[in-house]
């Protein structure tokens, strides 16, 4: 990732150490005496920036780092001296790519991620959009995670057509040709399983049973409807918006099984009322309508087709199936399976509805004043428009525009006025046309004539996307107007800005992009080696480093904890699969843990060991990359082309260790000599397996006598020593400058939008400073950042 | 349906500069130009092209055919296609440098034969290069599908497109009315046309203004403005243009959703509605990719109920081994449909629709489990009236001068040996971008180099 401040010079000098490797080994065949393969390595451009041969000093890498070259009838280096040639000239390539990668032009434009264009929407207009469903924008393209990076974030006409289309939606439902009014629909069990229910209720009455008719929801059961657009009058996509949820529910889990967990589209949550004591829940989730919601129960032990079609089939389907109360089901039932044992426990977990209530969709007062005064009365006169739009473009584009900038879209309206378009279809064109420009679409810095500092609305935007993932808001507009962003006056708008709930996107898109987990669940885990696996813990999973972050924000607690820590943030389904007492309430609590537990920071988190994994086994190789790249932001070179897979372990062998296996695979100089540097950092996460359960033992599928032990045992590349991932935390516990240091690289290049290069050293080392005088609280490091001389750079 | 092969659409100039209004400044179209007279003289039948992908290599010791040239023995997992051995090329040893050791990333690079790294960015497709000569005679320029994950068309830019999934979603988008009939769609488009006119406007101001200085993303963006504002009039254009009609039959065959746990109806759906849009002249360039790397569906109708990715990484497990045989058998059966269909189906001239239609049916990795990418197995079939000249097996491995044959072991069948060379190429001048210039040239596009080519295969 970012090499250049460990290797000094930016220019290169003929001195670079790989050109004597390349004197020794490589000139007399790909020199001036003899071109082999058409390669003269004097004359391939040593210009690392300019990058003009970075593919054949890639390859030249590549064939090293392989073996391939220098054949086997030449010279051979040693481990060392391979290892030293292909660091040094993998960091002169990186280090070019960086330089290119940051590259400013005088006017750069960085384009604004999905999530960017959502909230930005939202904050401008108060209208709800979700650009990531299906046939929306297109998905950003990802830099090690990141999905803001300026260079990354590229643009068709495909794109175009997309923004144009969702410029459409947006404002149709700011304003609404016809506005859909919020209903209020309740549908009791009765309707929702049993239709007018007399059968049902004569049925009860005949046993003389007192207890009203519930719903019972089994996890496996599919198609039985929680919410449809019909409910709330003919289905158009007007009725889209924001949906309030009340439901009144049980949940039966098996005893030492899991929490009943239910799924309504885009909400879920785990249901721990017991049941004759059921709750309400409350909860509320933006709609793309018309869409049907179903009631799911996601559990790993599913009534599914191998179970038996009949099975699920007479609790699901067969109208006759009726539930009550667990202690009742055997009279009325007789001959459908039994969901409960004779204590009234349950065999599978399950949800218990009573009722479930939707108001919606909701427009808050506070959305519909971000409207207020966008669009000019009818029939006003073109001055009166050209005011409107103005003022509407200076908070779509985040900063003052002059009349000038807009004739262009006054000229198309005036078009259209004249062709016979009324003011308002006329303006809406003008609309388009501000959300479809590229001062919309991109941040722009920047003049034709280069500057070194951005004007105090570049700055504002700059801080917005930063903390709050949108376009600054009215008194941060107003900040920049009357110069208070300038110099140390940044700080209380940096106070404020942090202290916003809006800060909340930077925590959870930060986090994210950061720690990479789009990669959690990319290869998702075999259902036969992980049974216990399922979406529920992956989302949970997912949500958990999010959590931890948010409170170590919240509570400005030092970054130490990023790799070992007391506590962790879990909810009930993760203490459950981590073996912590589980929480009495639904959602993410602080829970204390205990040696004993294994876990603690970042490293030892369920969606960490899992997205570093395939799915079927644990990878060190690739846990070593995450830990290098994520903690050190250092990218270790690439592996050579196509080295073989470390086969499974044949039948008649006895069973061996992946970390056997891969030192036995290791077995020539070339590889040896990278992953000496990548392995220990993996290797001491060994003791977890692919989705991230402790063990002491690895489970290998095939060979003789007993699954052997697990070592995580190493030696990092400096020649400390460590036992097991306790130890191996608190060596790198001992480098927490080192830690706090490029913990600040990444979040400059998540603020800067960009690749640090080696000019970015001083500034950085300025934050480093500061961060360190207050003992790397978290929070302090992020409005140290905010305020620094380097996010006011170009 | 006679009727629809005829240049109809070609559009009157003046007319549809009277359509525009006020709007000056823009390209000519293509579209408005008098067809060509060459064309004329020669009345050229539309040429097409397919790319069909199927993720994750194949099992290479089961699919793998050892001898070359026209007497080749079909392998078991390419039985399927033995029936139309004379309109098909099997191709062994191509291989993409740039895909080398990227693993799941070469479905990427597998019609780019870019280059892949954190500050690569891809190239062209091939497919949206045929586009740029193809676009200009059909309603939509091409049609990218994929059942899972993302298509394999990337642009000039090196920007993905996005893909279409479901059949209802593929059949709409290529042979439905626009809503509220072509009046509402005009307005619609006029209005999209003069907002991005104003936008280009604006931008062009800006870029003459900076001379020639590096404008960074700034060029991207007028060039996708222009673009798509060019796509807009073409759009109006067509509106014209009747839509083909589609018989009854067909429609209700293809306009419907089919559940991913249908694999095969799925599947051939799916080949319908290419063979459809291309006898119709909708379009002429397609990608389908049957899901992506890390997400190509099961097929529990004959008993996978195992993701492909999960099956490729079989660890050596002979149940793994046989599904993932059986899956490779069943996505070329699919195929094979495809081929009959288009064999059955007439073109304009008579001939059919196979004969003026190349399909290249393929991965990006050979041997799953270890992510080989090298020896990809590809089969081009179709196109002879493109000069295309088949029945033989095109063997790049035995064109190597170190090559000593394929492993095979005492049973005759091939050993684990045979891995090896899944993963390391043989013959290391055997480029798939060859291949991809070959179909690139055949179907028009005047180049002579693609991606990372060295050469043209010779076929």
């Amino acid at each position: 990732m970012l090499l250049a401040f460990a290797f000094g010079t930016t220019t290169v000098a003929a001195a670079e150490p790989f050109e004597a490797f390349l004197q020794t080994h490589c000139s007399h065949c790909h020199g001036p005496d003899a071109a082999e393969g058409d390669l003269r390595i004097d004359q391939l451009s040593r210009d690392f920036p300019a990058g003009h041969d970075t593919h054949r000093w890639a390859e030249v890498v590549e064939r090293v780092n392989s073996g391939e070259m220098p054949p086997a009838s030449e010279l051979q280096p040693t481990q060392a001296e391979i290892a030293s040639f292909v660091a040094n000239l993998d960091a002169l390539i990186q280090q070019g790519r960086a330089a290119r990668m940051a590259a400013r032009p005088p006017v750069a434009h960085y384009r604004l991620s999905r999530k960017e264009y959502q909230n930005t929407v939202y904050d401008l207009l108060g209208v709800r959009y979700d650009p990531a469903k299906p046939g929306e924008l297109n998905e950003d393209s990802l830099w090690h995670g990141y999905e803001r990076i300026g260079s990354e974030l590229s643009l068709s006409p495909s794109h175009i057509d997309r923004y144009y289309r969702a410029a459409g939606i947006v404002l149709d439902r700011a304003f609404p040709a016809s506005t859909v009014e919020a209903k209020k629909v309740r549908k009791t069990a009765v309707e929702l399983r049993y239709g007018d229910g007399k059968q049902q209720q004569a049925m009860l009455d005949r046993l003389g049973i007192q207890r009203p008719l519930r719903y019972l929801l089994f996890p496996g059961m599919f198609g039985r409807e929680a919410l449809s657009p019909y409910w709330f009058g003919k289905p158009s996509r007007a009725q889209s918006g924001l949906y309030k949820m009340r439901l009144q529910a049980s949940g039966v889990r098996p005893p030492g099984g899991q929490p009943a967990h239910l799924r309504i589209g885009p909400i879920e949550f785990d249901v721990t009322a017991a049941e004759d004591d059921p709750q309400i829940y409350e909860a509320e989730a933006f709609l793309e309508m018309p869409t049907h919601l179903g009631f799911k129960v996601v559990a790993t032990d599913e009534i599914d087709g191998r179970r038996g079609g009949a099975f699920r089939y007479q609790l699901q389907d067969r109208p006759a199936y009726i539930f009550t109360h667990s202690s009742e089901t055997l009279p009325l039932n007789p001959n459908a399976p039994q969901m409960f044992d004779g204590d009234g426990n349950g065999i599978f977990s399950t949800v218990i509805v009573d009722w479930i209530e939707w108001e919606g969709p909701v427009v808050s007062a506070a959305e519909k004043a971000r409207r207020d005064g966008v669009q000019p009365p009818a029939d006003a006169p073109l001055e009166v428009v050209a005011e409107h739009l103005q003022r509407f473009a200076e908070r779509a584009w985040r900063r003052p525009v002059t009349r000038d900038e807009l004739q262009d879209y006054l000229a198309a309206y005036q078009a259209q006025r004249e062709a016979g378009a009324t003011t308002a279809e006329a303006y809406r064109t003008l609309l388009e046309g501000v959300l479809t420009s590229r001062h919309f679409l991109y941040l722009v810095e920047g003049d034709p004539t280069p500057r070194e500092f951005l004007t105090p609305w570049e700055l504002a935007s700059r801080l917005s996307y930063f903390l709050w993932s949108s376009m600054p808001d009215d008194d941060l507009f107003a900040a920049a107007g009357s110069g208070q962003l300038e110099g140390a006056v940044t700080g209380g708008q940096v106070d404020r800005m942090l202290a916003d709930s809006r800060s909340d996107r930077f925590l959870a898109d930060f986090t994210r992009q950061w720690l990479q987990l789009h990669r959690v669940g990319m290869f998702p885990p075999d259902k036969n080696l992980y049974p216990s696996y399922d979406t529920w813990l992956e989302a949970s999973m997912r949500s958990e480093p999010v959590e931890f972050f948010r409170e170590l924000f919240h509570q400005n607690l030092p970054i130490d904890a990023f790799i070992e820590s007391d506590w962790t943030m879990a909810n009930v389904r993760l203490c459950n699969f981590y073996g912590l007492p589980e929480p009495k309430t639904d959602g993410f609590h602080r829970v204390a843990l205990k040696p004993e537990h294994h876990r603690g920071g970042l490293l030892t988190m369920g969606a960490v060991l899992g997205l570093t994994s395939d799915g079927t086994r644990h990878r060190p190789v690739h846990r070593g990359v995450w830990v290098s790249e994520v903690m050190f932001n250092k990218t270790p070179p690439p592996p050579p082309a196509n080295v073989p897979a470390i086969e499974p372990n044949p039948p008649d062998d006895p069973k061996a260790t992946l970390r056997a296996k891969l030192e036995a695979h290791r077995n020539n100089a070339a590889c040896a000599a990278c992953h000496e540097k990548i392995d220990p950092l993996g290797l001491a996460w060994d003791n977890y397996d692919a989705i991230g359960q402790w063990r002491t033992r690895e489970r290998v599928a095939k060979g003789t006598g007993d699954n052997p032990p697990v070592n995580p045992a190493g030696v990092l590349p400096d020649g400390r020593a460590f036992e097991n991932p306790r130890q191996f935390k608190q060596l790198l516990l001992a480098d927490r400058d080192t830690i706090a240091h490029r913990f600040i690289e990444h979040l400059c290049t998540y603020a800067l939008r960009r690749v640090l290069t080696i000019d970015d050293r001083d500034d950085v080392a300025a934050i480093v400073a500061v961060a360190k005088e207050n003992d790397y609280r978290l929070k302090d490091i992020v409005r140290a950042v905010a305020v620094s001389e380097l996010i006011r750079r170009r | 349906m006679a009727n629809i092969l005829t240049q109809s659409w070609r559009i009157d100039r003046r007319h549809a500069l009277r359509a525009m209004g006020g709007c000056i400044g823009l390209p000519m179209l293509e579209c408005m130009l008098p067809a060509r007279a060459s064309e004329q003289a020669t009345a050229v039948m539309p040429k097409r092209a397919a790319f069909i992908y199927l993720a994750n290599g194949v099992h290479s010791l089961n699919y793998q055919i050892t001898q070359a040239g026209k007497d080749y023995q079909f392998s078991r997992s390419l039985q399927p296609l033995e029936k139309h051995r004379s309109v098909i090329t099997p191709i062994s040893g191509l291989y993409h440098p740039g895909a080398l050791g990227h693993h799941h990333n070469c479905i990427k690079t597998w019609l780019t034969g870019g280059q892949l790294g954190p500050t690569d960015r891809n190239t062209i497709s091939v497919d949206q290069k045929i586009a740029e000569v193809t676009a200009e005679h059909t309603r939509y320029p091409s049609l990218e599908i994929a059942i899972t994950q993302d298509s394999l068309a990337w642009t000039v830019d090196g920007v993905q497109l996005p893909p279409l999934r479901r059949c209802s979603e593929i059949f709409a988008a290529l042979f439905e009315e626009p809503k509220g009939g072509k009046v509402a769609q005009r307005t619609v488009l006029r209005r999209k046309g003069s907002v991005l006119d104003a936008n280009l406007a604006e931008v062009q101001r800006l870029s003459s203004k900076m001379g020639a200085a590096d404008k960074g993303r700034l060029e991207q963006y007028l060039t996708s403005v222009r673009e798509a504002e060019i796509r807009t009039w073409r759009a109006d254009a067509w509106l014209d243009t009747p839509l083909p009609e589609i018989s009854a039959t067909d429609r209700s065959r293809t306009n419907r959703d089919i559940p991913r746990t249908q694999a095969g109806d799925y599947f051939r759906t799916v080949y319908d509605l290419m063979v459809l849009a291309f006898q119709t002249d909708v379009v002429r360039v397609a990608t389908f990719s049957l899901g992506g790397e890390g997400d190509a569906i099961a097929i529990p109708e004959i008993g996978i109920t195992e993701s492909r990715h999960q099956l490729s990484h079989h660890g050596g497990d002979p149940g793994y081994m046989k599904k993932l045989t059986l899956y490779d058998s069943f996505a070329i059966e699919q195929f094979s449909y495809f081929l009959t269909r288009l064999a059955e189906t007439k073109d304009l001239n008579g001939k059919p629709l196979l004969d003026t239609t190349m399909a290249l049916f393929g991965s990006g990795m050979s041997y799953g489990h270890s992510h080989g990418n090298a020896n990809l197995p590809l089969v081009l079939a179709g196109g002879e009236g493109l000069g295309l000249r088949h029945g033989s097996h095109l063997d790049l491995n035995r064109k190597a001068a170190d090559f000593d044959g394929y492993a095979i072991g005492g049973n005759g069948e091939l050993t684990t040996k045979h891995y090896h060379l899944c993963s390391r190429p043989a013959n290391a001048n055997a480029h798939m971008s060859n291949l991809l210039l070959l179909m690139a040239q055949r179907m028009g596009a005047e180049i002579d180099q693609f991606g990372d080519s060295n050469g043209v295969l010779p076929l």
